[in-house]
């Protein structure tokens, strides 16, 4: 049993960490170690190469690895809060609450903070609306499909609004949201890194706090209540916690479909166990394998096409989504 | 020990009263009750999943509803009537939550904790079975397996809802005589509602019976025969 689950944990670690030497030694432009190793040591001036692999190369990576495991652990929080394999941060319509309130943030240019945190505090924001609304939701709505339906609709609804919010803007802020849209690893710079790390940080540190929580709601909620769960407040720490990694990654990088149904799904499937503190340090390193190999995949293509990250995750996920309905793998 | 005081159980209406009744520890009950008649609701009003129409419910002595919330789960455990399983969940990982009341904010299992399910494990014969998927055993080690979740909760009052509804007879039988062995040996309150009124004659329980004639709860210290629970439940 634990042997199962050391041995997918250290081979996911290694493999990550392949794959991410090969993320950031692979592209266009080919770099060396001492690029590497001169772009945290010298502080200037840096030759070219050593530039991009500062400024684009190793943010792009950071970006990858926060993406994946960030999405895989609000997939794994909505998925255990709502006891349906099925759901995840995008399917449920938390990001559309994202990119609602970063439309009329970046559309409007209506801000709430005015500095770089607007979009950031924005896609929070959004998404715990969202969740809360979801959250209402899954109150009344007992059959899992219908809560992915809802989901579905808050994200139609969505994607109406922005379209109306799109046609009255400017053409820079217009393009400057499409490309948001198509999801991206490629617009963070080396100064914003700290703070993401940060939130992210924080928000994998309060997920280790749920961890009894999580655990007590496999049973179901009713049984998690007579063992003494506090619901109210276990349900709004989750969405919190979720629309924290929601919103972060998808301020940064905008909305990536699919990693936050489908890391936690295969997570289960190789750790076969429940115990939250295992899953959700398989989400974070499974979940970081997963999109940083997706990225090598968009770097090695670069030349011949470009792929859009969220097509990528779509492409790879939709299918997926297919399979545990029909497999009935829960 | 379980008193109540002109409790009236029921959601939205009063399904039936229970005037002045005592239940006590070293005791197994029988619940007995046409369908719809309100067993359940009695079963989930003792755990405060459903509020009670009237009247007081006392634990040793104080309010049910005055008790805080984390208390709860140290005085009384549940055992719904079908438990299906939970893929992936091992038969441990799930008889192991039933310490959720007694570990710490992170669930950390301690030497005690670990020590206690093995224990009851051992007492229900389901050790053979600690490393198997809840979703993958069959009906009566599943039923034996929600009990013992129960019974590592450690409280005094256990409360069962038709626990052998699904079970063959054999295990039927079994699983009642181990039950109320646990009561004696372990000084339990055990309530078990069941439409099976020969157990009760069987193993000499003490039964609650609801009549729906007069809406109100009956103990019958120990029936003689069948035709005695049935004239009152009827």
């Amino acid at each position: 049993m634990k042997y199962r689950i050391h041995f997918f944990l250290l081979f996911a670690v290694f493999a990550l960490v392949l794959i991410s030497l090969l993320h950031l030694f692979v592209g266009k432009i080919p770099l060396s170690f001492s690029d590497f190793f001169a772009a945290f040591s010298k502080s200037s001036p840096l030759t070219t190469d050593e530039l991009v692999m500062r400024e684009f190369r190793i943010p792009r990576l950071i970006m990858a690895i926060v993406g994946g495991g960030g999405l895989a652990l609000a997939g794994m929080l909505m998925q255990t809060l709502f006891n349906n394999p099925l759901a995840g941060p995008y399917v449920l319509g938390i990001n559309s609450g994202s990119s609602l309130l970063v439309a009329l943030s970046t559309l409007t240019g209506f801000t709430f903070l005015g500095s770089q945190l607007n979009i950031v505090f924005a896609a929070i924001v959004g998404a715990f609306i969202f969740g809360m609304i979801i959250l209402l939701f899954s109150l009344s709505v007992k059959s899992h499909i219908s809560l992915l339906l809802i989901g579905l609709m808050l994200g139609s609804f969505t994607f109406a609004v922005v379209s109306i919010l799109e046609l009255s803007a400017a053409a820079e802020q217009f393009k400057s949201f499409a490309v948001w849209g198509m999801g991206s690893l490629q617009q963070v710079e080396m100064s914003q890194v700290p703070l993401i790390l940060l939130f992210f940080l924080g928000s994998v540190l309060s997920s280790f706090l749920l961890i009894k929580p999580l655990n007590m709601l496999v049973l179901g909620e009713d049984s998690a209540v007579m063992l003494g769960l506090s619901l109210r407040k276990t349900r709004m720490l989750i969405i919190s916690v979720t629309a924290l990694f929601t919103g972060l990654i998808t301020a940064y990088c905008g909305p990536i479909a699919f990693v936050g149904l489908a890391v936690p799904n295969i997570t289960k499937l190789l750790f076969r166990t429940q115990q939250h503190a295992w899953l959700i340090g398989g989400n974070l390193i499974i979940g970081a394998l997963f999109l940083v190999s997706c990225d090598v995949v968009i770097q090695y293509l670069e030349e011949t096409v470009h792929l859009p990250l969220n097509a990528l995750t779509s492409i790879i996920g939709a299918p997926f989504v297919i399979f545990i309905l029909i497999k009935k793998v829960t | 020990m379980i008193c109540f005081k002109n409790t009236h159980v029921g959601y939205k209406t009063s399904l039936f009263e229970i005037n002045d009744l005592c239940l006590y520890t070293g005791n197994m009950y029988l619940l007995a009750g046409k369908n719809g008649t309100g067993k359940t609701t009695l079963l989930k009003s003792l755990v405060r999943s459903v509020p009670l129409h009237g009247g007081r419910i006392e634990l040793n002595g104080k309010d049910l509803h005055q008790l805080e919330k984390r208390m709860l789960p140290q005085l009384v455990a549940f055992v719904e009537s079908r438990f299906n399983g939970i893929p992936f969940l091992t038969l441990k990982d799930y008889i192991s939550l039933g310490r959720s009341p007694h570990t710490n904010a992170f669930g950390r299992l301690k030497e005690s904790d670990i020590q206690k399910t093995m224990e009851v494990m051992t007492l229900l014969n389901i050790t053979d079975y600690q490393d198997k998927f809840t979703d993958e055993l069959s009906d009566g080690i599943r039923q034996l397996g929600a009990i013992a979740r129960a019974l590592v909760q450690e409280a005094p009052i256990l409360l069962l809802d038709e626990p052998t509804a699904f079970l063959d007879f054999e295990n039927k039988d079994l699983l009642m005589k181990t039950l109320k062995q646990i009561a004696v040996s372990q000084n339990k309150c055990i309530i078990c509602s069941s439409h099976d009124l020969d157990l009760s004659i069987e193993l000499a329980l003490p039964t609650l019976a609801v009549s729906s004639k007069e809406n109100k709860l009956v103990l019958l210290d120990f029936p003689q025969n069948k035709q005695e629970i049935i004239g009152l439940i009827c």
